[in-house]
């Protein structure tokens, strides 16, 4: 989660700056690669990740726990470095005015067949700028293969942290594009409560169905764990977000896999009801999150790969909670979103994206308040930016250097803010315009 | 009878018994199909390095179920098969139908000329 220091109990608002602030990243495991005997860019399109294939799909839903039969260490670590530079100068910078070097994170991972048909993703990750140690993403699971009518079934049961890390697709939540940010970048106000508004402040559980390799349905629910528990795995209580009974997740898809292409179409919901400052006498806020997704993947023989997938999310707000402390304005609120990327990859090496986001609702100007560089002078969460990034993946392939050890991602992304915050000039009521945080980050991700 | 009408009819009398002869597949064209269909869990290197799926480096006359260091389901190792071109033939377009209890998750080869030419490239790694 966010480990910013925060001053706010508006989780609906502070969920978009946490998701920029400290975005949950994983590469293409190489204890995976170690297991399974793959390379890499068997699972994902590009030989580093996250963006996954059919089969590295079909890996996640089998637990992780797919091997050669020989048993390997299900431990990997990665490091993510970055430059950040903004068009106008960023206080959220460390030292420099702008511009800033920075190990953003140093995650170590248990990532691999535990026993049987149960595996593991779940990383610990030392956070650069707070220069502290926390529990990250978890993603515990069960799987087993079975028949109904002598249709194939993979039966899936996650317990995790965060809705939508135990999800097969890369369209919301953890793991859509883009896939890491500098710890220093700006975030918008607002963001739905599933792109990672409850990452890491919950424990739930949920149970998939994979069906002929086609259908996908899955529910759960989530908690929020004690303080102690909270504080034990990193996780600053005061800063985390508190359920007020259990929140329900649910999902759908349907793919096709053709070999050389496939598709998906899906749907997420997600409800929780929230106690603002943490203190369940009060009422508590309800949200319910609608995600439509699809996604096209053009894989033919690997060596020219067209990847596009998109969401779209409308999100119900009764904030009668917020307002009754004097955080809102009104109760009946909604907020949308919408993103799309879409991403050409040569030989699993040079990747080139081009990604849109946009994010739009009711205003309220107690819950978006003008602020210098992260507030609203409108009182509006409209944001709307794009995004041009070129990657470069020298290895993870077959014939790679080093392999399965060595996996190495060179980044350069640009990103142009059309609005911020609810305005193009000025958005912020201090004299700071949309385009100042346009913004340019280089950054190298390498796993181990 | 004229022999060249005799040798004509003999010649369609057993093509008729064999039935009719299958395409000869293009190795080149089995190479992009094999890096399409297979490459994800099989491997063709000269060092029958296994993945999720066993190495398939020699498989054409090979008995199945019996590459070193591959934990096979038991269907596979019951089959008895032998991995000829007729028998990758009939398993490839649909290997659940042909094998239930494999451990193969893949629906198929979608075509039969797709077939003849991955089986072209197999034969040529070895």
């Amino acid at each position: 989660m966010c480990r910013n220091s925060l001053t706010s109990a508006l989780w609906l608002a502070i969920a978009g700056l946490c998701l920029v602030a400290f975005t949950p990243s994983a590469s293409a495991l190489p204890s995976y690669a170690r297991q399974t005997g793959d390379s890499c860019s068997a699972c994902h399109v590009s030989a580093f990740g996250p963006q996954l294939t059919p089969h590295g799909m079909a890996f996640k839903l089998h637990a992780y726990a797919e091997s050669t039969g020989a048993w390997t260490p299900p431990v990997s670590a990665q490091a993510i470095v970055s430059y950040l530079s903004t068009s106008k100068d960023n206080p959220a910078s460390e030292g420099e005015a702008n511009g800033n070097f920075k190990m953003d994170e140093l995650g170590f991972f248990l990532a691999g067949k535990i026993a049987g048909p149960v595996g593991a993703f779940a990383q610990v990750t030392y956070d650069g700028p707070g220069h502290v140690w926390g529990i990250d993403n978890v993603d515990l699971r069960a799987a087993v293969d079975t028949e109904m009518d002598q249709t194939p079934v993979v039966l899936g049961l996650s317990v995790n942290n965060n809705p939508g890390v135990q999800d097969p697709w890369n369209t919301y939540g953890p793991w859509r594009y883009p896939f890491n940010d500098s710890a220093f970048a700006i975030g918008s106000i607002a963001a739905p409560l599933i792109d990672g508004g409850l990452e890491e402040q919950v424990i739930g559980a949920t149970v998939s169905a994979f069906i002929d390799s086609r259908y996908y349905v899955e529910a759960g629910v989530y908690a929020t764990p004690s303080d102690g528990f909270l504080d034990s795995v990193g996780v600053a209580p005061d800063e985390a977000a508190k359920l007020d009974g259990a929140a329900f997740y649910a999902r759908a898809g349907y793919q096709r896999d053709w070999g050389k292409d496939n598709m998906h179409v899906g749907a997420a919901l997600l409800t929780a009801n929230l106690s603002p400052e943490r203190d369940s006498s009060l009422p508590s806020d309800s949200i319910t999150d609608l995600v439509l997704d699809a996604g096209y993947q053009f894989l033919g023989t690997r060596k020219q790969i067209v990847n596009v997938q998109g969401a779209y999310t409308y999100e119900w707000r009764d904030l009668k909670g917020s307002r009754f402390v004097g955080d809102a304005d009104r109760a009946s609120a909604d907020l949308q979103s919408f993103h799309v990327d879409a991403s050409y990859v040569y030989d699993q090496t040079y990747e080139a994206v081009l990604g849109l986001n946009a994010v739009w609702g009711s205003s309220d100007a107690a819950l978006y308040a003008p602020d210098p560089v992260e507030g609203s002078r409108t009182g509006s969460p409209d944001t709307t930016s794009v995004s041009l990034e070129g990657d470069w993946v020298p290895f993870g392939k077959d014939d790679s250097y080093g392999a399965p050890y060595a996996n190495l991602k060179l980044g350069l992304r640009l990103t142009h803010n059309f609005t911020f915050n609810g305005a193009s000039s000025n958005y912020d009521g201090f004299g700071r315009d949309a385009s100042d945080n346009d913004s340019v980050l280089a950054f190298l991700w390498t796993a181990l | 009878m004229d022999r060249a009408l005799i040798v004509t009819l003999a010649l369609l009398t057993a093509g008729a018994l064999t039935g009719p002869a299958a395409e000869a597949g293009d190795p080149e064209a089995g190479m992009d199909a094999f890096a399409t269909y297979c490459a994800d869990c099989h491997s063709t290197s000269d060092d029958m390095k296994n993945r999720k799926g066993p190495s398939l480096f020699g498989i054409i006359g090979r008995k199945a179920g019996t590459v070193p260091g591959f934990e096979y389901s038991d269907a596979n190792k019951a089959t008895g098969w032998v991995w000829t071109q007729d028998q990758l033939r009939s398993y490839l377009p649909n290997p659940r139908a042909a094998m239930p209890g494999t451990k193969m998750k893949f629906d198929g080869v979608p075509t039969g000329e797709e077939v003849e030419d991955l089986i072209a490239f197999l034969e040529t790694r070895k």
